[in-house]
């Protein structure tokens, strides 16, 4: 069979990529050509072998993409208030409070917040007018409490189903690595023993002589090792 | 309505992280079978399809869509399998060293139903890849399996397209020699 050089296009033809006027050419050069035509033939059933490995199930893959991106100071603050919703309030009465205390000041109002209560006293009118709104701090300290406590149960809840999530894969993912390491492992066995018979073989029938005993399989015994004292 | 990769990876960049997450579906079965058709190694596939996504996400304003979006990430993709096959270094594992020393069983294909026959077949095939110089498993892998076109492995590789073609040539040819004992390979 004689030697061709279209190689190149014998692929290009293989595998579809020649327009139309092209691949006539190489149509009609098939025809004269044995040695492209074998070679044709026997690249096609290899690609049919190739085609034998096709992919079973593919593990869904999780990309850690929340790693990645960075916050910003906003989103910190953002993420806080939604873990403590009563700060939320907290930096909304405050900013109050401050605009109640300077038009208070303007106006000659005494406030006073003590164990008694809230006591505004309305210096305007020049008269003494106490409203006690008496509001009870237990009572808002009590709230403030059974919020954060309510808040944190809730991420307790999430970050265990995340934990056993993480588990779950973990324990899956030593499985498989085990198999493979035993499976590996056996194999390694069995060419270590091919390799002593062959030794023992060259041994036999050339009367060469192994500084290292082929019996050795693994290694670390040697003979000279006492069992036991 | 099927957004296109380009649309979706402009949705991204407008800060719509569930757009990439339609990507990655879109996408991890190409990604991941061809890292395992490369590399032989589920976990390395694996590993390399996670890091594939994680780049492309980090990178993604990179993007300029001057080759489409697919191209861009098999080109990341064969970045991080050329890494793993570094750190590897040019070890076999067991499995081809054992097909190197020439302990594969016969097959004889008369003992052995079709779908065993047909399982061996693709064990054979397998180990017949993992012996190829990695250039040439590389190539073969992205046009047989990834059906790209000459032009995109070659854009993808970085390499002239007539080298793709050498390659492939070369890489069926050696196939072929290794192929040649096994009843019923081709
Ligand atoms: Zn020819």
């Amino acid at each position: 069979m004689k030697h061709c050089d279209r190689k190149e296009d014998l692929i290009t033809y293989l595998y579809g990529e020649m327009d139309a006027e092209q691949e006539r050419a190489f149509r009609r050069h098939l025809l004269s050509c044995s040695s492209c035509r074998v070679e044709e033939a026997s690249f096609r059933a290899v690609r049919t072998s190739l085609q034998s490995w096709q992919l079973g199930d593919v593990p869904q893959i999780v990309v850690p993409l929340e790693a990645t991106k960075r916050k910003s100071i906003a989103e910190y603050l953002e993420e806080m208030l939604a873990v403590f919703p009563m700060l939320r309030y907290a930096a909304v009465s405050a900013v109050a409070c401050l605009v109640m205390l300077t038009v208070a000041a303007a106006l000659n109002t005494e406030i006073r917040y003590d164990a008694t209560g809230f006591s505004v006293k309305l210096g305007l009118f020049n008269k003494v007018e106490t409203a006690a709104l008496s509001v009870d701090e237990q009572q808002v300290k009590a709230l403030i409490e059974a919020a954060v406590r309510e808040r944190e149960a809730q991420l307790r809840q999430e970050i265990e189903v995340k934990i056993a999530l993480l588990d779950k894969e973990l324990s899956e993912k030593n499985a498989t690595l085990l198999s493979k390491a035993a499976r590996e492992l056996k194999l390694e066995q069995r060419l270590r023993l091919q390799r002593a018979l062959m030794k023992l073989e060259q041994e036999r029938n050339y009367g060469i002589r192994f500084e290292q005993d082929p019996f050795n399989l693994w290694g670390g015994v040697s003979k000279s090792t006492s069992w036991g004292d | 309505m099927q957004f296109s990769d380009e649309e979706l990876v402009e949705k991204v960049l407008k800060g719509e992280q569930r757009a990439f997450e339609v990507l990655v579906n879109r996408w991890q079965r190409q990604i991941y079978g061809l890292a395992l058709r490369i590399l032989g190694r589920e976990d390395d596939a694996y590993d390399v399809c996670q890091e594939t996504f994680l780049l492309a996400y980090r990178n993604l304003s990179k993007f300029r869509g001057e080759a489409k979006f697919s191209s861009w990430l098999y080109r990341i993709a064969i970045n991080c399998c050329h890494t793993v096959m570094r750190t590897r270094g040019n070890n076999l594992s067991l499995e081809c060293q054992r097909e190197e020393v020439g302990y594969e069983p016969s097959v004889e294909s008369d003992f052995l139903d079709e779908a065993m026959q047909k399982a061996q077949l693709s064990k054979i095939v397998r180990r017949a890849l993992m012996g190829l110089p990695a250039e040439m498993r590389e190539v073969i892998v992205m046009k047989e399996y990834q059906q790209m076109k000459f032009h995109e492995i070659a854009e993808v590789l970085g390499i002239p397209v007539s080298t793709v073609k050498t390659r492939l040539y070369t890489g069926l040819e050696q196939l072929r020699q290794r192929l040649s004992h096994i009843k019923g390979a081709l």
